[in-house]
């Protein structure tokens, strides 16, 4: 519990456990949404992912 | 990753292969998909025809706009040499993505992202195009 603490510096536990549920459920939701939109349209193509990644780790 | 107005349509009206791949992989990486609330004040009619926005928006984390942000958006515009409405926003977009650490803008607008993102030195923030 104390190196729990650390790791969440001095902010009180029931919060950091507050952010982290409310991060997962986040994540759930955007995989809902994910999933609602592949249903309906189809995956995205190999060439929108290396499109779209391209410009995500573009270097300067 | 930031949705600006465009990135939110895009992913409300699905006919973009670029934003489902760049919203199934924030899912499958586990990146936070943000709409500033802004965005959401650019972006809707306040009608009937909101609903798809409206759905989509109840699936993604929509981010106040809070003091830290507005003044860190002024600073960005300012930099950029921007003024104007849609600037603002857009600032105010780029400022929320450096208020996380930076990531991904998801937008049909890259050249003002960029240049505004280029201006956040701290940070790396990059456009994607929608």
């Amino acid at each position: 519990m104390d190196e729990i603490r650390a790791q969440f510096g001095g902010r009180a536990l029931s919060t950091s456990i507050n952010d982290l549920l409310y991060a997962a459920l986040a994540q759930e939701r955007l995989g809902e949404l994910v999933d609602e939109m592949e249903q309906e349209a189809g995956p995205a193509s190999p060439e929108a992912y290396e499109r779209v990644l391209a410009q995500w780790f573009t270097e300067d | 990753m930031v949705l600006d107005s465009e990135g939110l349509w895009a992913v409300a009206r699905n006919d973009s292969e670029e934003a489902r791949a760049v919203l199934a992989a924030s899912a499958h990486a586990g990146v936070p998909v943000l709409v500033p609330a802004a965005v959401l004040a650019e972006t809707l009619f306040g009608d009937g025809r909101d609903a798809r926005a409206n759905q989509v928006a109840k699936k993604l984390q929509v981010v106040p706009l809070t003091e830290p942000i507005a003044r860190s958006a002024a600073g960005l515009k300012r930099l950029a040499g921007m003024t104007g409405v849609a600037a603002t926003i857009d600032a105010i977009v780029v400022a929320t993505s450096a208020a996380v650490g930076g990531g991904v803008v998801l937008t049909s607008d890259i050249h003002d992202i960029r240049a505004l993102a280029n201006c956040a030195s701290s940070v790396r923030i990059r456009p994607v195009r929608v």
